[in-house]
């Protein structure tokens, strides 16, 4: 259950840090000339940011319940195990 | 038998009728639908790390012929819808239902701003053989056929997505005219933002893998 009521204000504050990031994604490969694998590493680190400002206040995440809380971050782990294993099966083939 | 108890957005409880008006329970059941469309565009995602791990220089070369323009202007209209969606929902569970309509509408616009955008993206690149199966790319280096293989899916399976979204908004304007999302029930409006929400996160993790990366 929610605990804390979402109001314009938060809404648009969270809006405003969203397009903050936007504008770093757009500007990071001019700020740092980096390799490709490196560019792709930093740009997804932007990413998770704002994912974690939508799950949190667009999506709620923040104020939801443990139960609720829990089974995302359940899924969330298997999709990283399926990723780990493959990561290391790819690298070692 | 022990009479099933249903709690309310405020916390109350209330005998089961039935399963119409179980606010948590539908939302729970709208999280378990996301996980397993976050399971199926993760699959995705980890056969583009694979490629790309194999294929990082063709795939950053690749990139350079997208239109970051392009992506980047859907990338804030898809930014600024998920915005008016939130408002419209709270606009919804405050009573101003005009203005619920309103920002709905003008998501649902943004939308297909969004596909039109992507449809002249697709086209320009449909027009320079840059397609599974073309000619042009089946000639090319093997990373250039995987990232434009794996971009013509993720992101034709992103736009499948769009079009979803803009027949549940449209559903969703219905019911609130036939008064199925009124401001004391609203979770079918809120589960179709959860869904709109979740139509952007993949967005974030698309745009910067396709178009950034060879910047």
């Amino acid at each position: 259950m929610e605990t804390s009521a979402p109001t314009v204000a938060l809404y648009t504050k969270v809006l405003a840090g969203l397009l903050l990031l936007t504008l770093l994604t757009f500007v990071q490969p001019a700020l740092y000339h980096l390799s490709p694998g490196k560019t792709a590493g930093l740009q997804l680190l932007i990413a998770a940011m704002k994912i974690g400002l939508v799950a949190a206040y667009y999506m709620h995440l923040r104020s939801e319940t443990a139960y609720l809380k829990g089974y995302v971050a359940m899924a969330l782990m298997i999709l990283l195990i399926f990723f780990v294993i493959v990561g290391i099966d790819v690298v070692h083939s | 038998m022990e009479q099933e108890m249903a709690y309310d957005i405020q916390g109350d409880p209330h005998p089961v009728a039935d399963f119409h008006d179980d606010y948590n329970g539908e939302k729970l059941g709208f999280w378990v639908f996301l996980l397993t469309e976050a399971m199926m565009f993760g699959a995705l995602f980890l056969l583009f790390a694979i490629y790309f791990y194999r294929h990082a220089e063709t795939f950053a070369a690749s990139s350079g012929d997208l239109n970051v323009w392009l992506g980047g202007t859907n990338t804030v209209i898809l930014l600024v819808s998920t915005y008016t969606m939130g408002l419209g929902t709270l606009m919804m569970r405050r009573g101003k239902v005009k203005a619920s309509v309103g920002l709905l509408g003008l998501t649902a616009l943004m939308a297909v701003v969004f596909l039109a955008i992507k449809a002249v993206e697709w086209s320009t690149e449909i027009g320079h053989g840059l397609y599974p199966g073309s000619g042009v790319l089946d000639a090319m280096d093997k990373g250039e056929i995987l990232f434009f293989g794996l971009y013509f899916v993720m992101t034709g399976l992103h736009g499948l997505h769009v079009i979803a979204g803009i027949a549940l908004m449209s559903w969703v304007m219905l019911l609130i005219r036939s008064g199925g999302v009124r401001p004391e029930h609203t979770i079918v409006m809120k589960n179709v933002t959860l869904y709109w929400d979740f139509v952007h996160l993949v967005w974030i993790v698309l745009f910067p893998l396709f178009y950034m990366i060879g910047v």
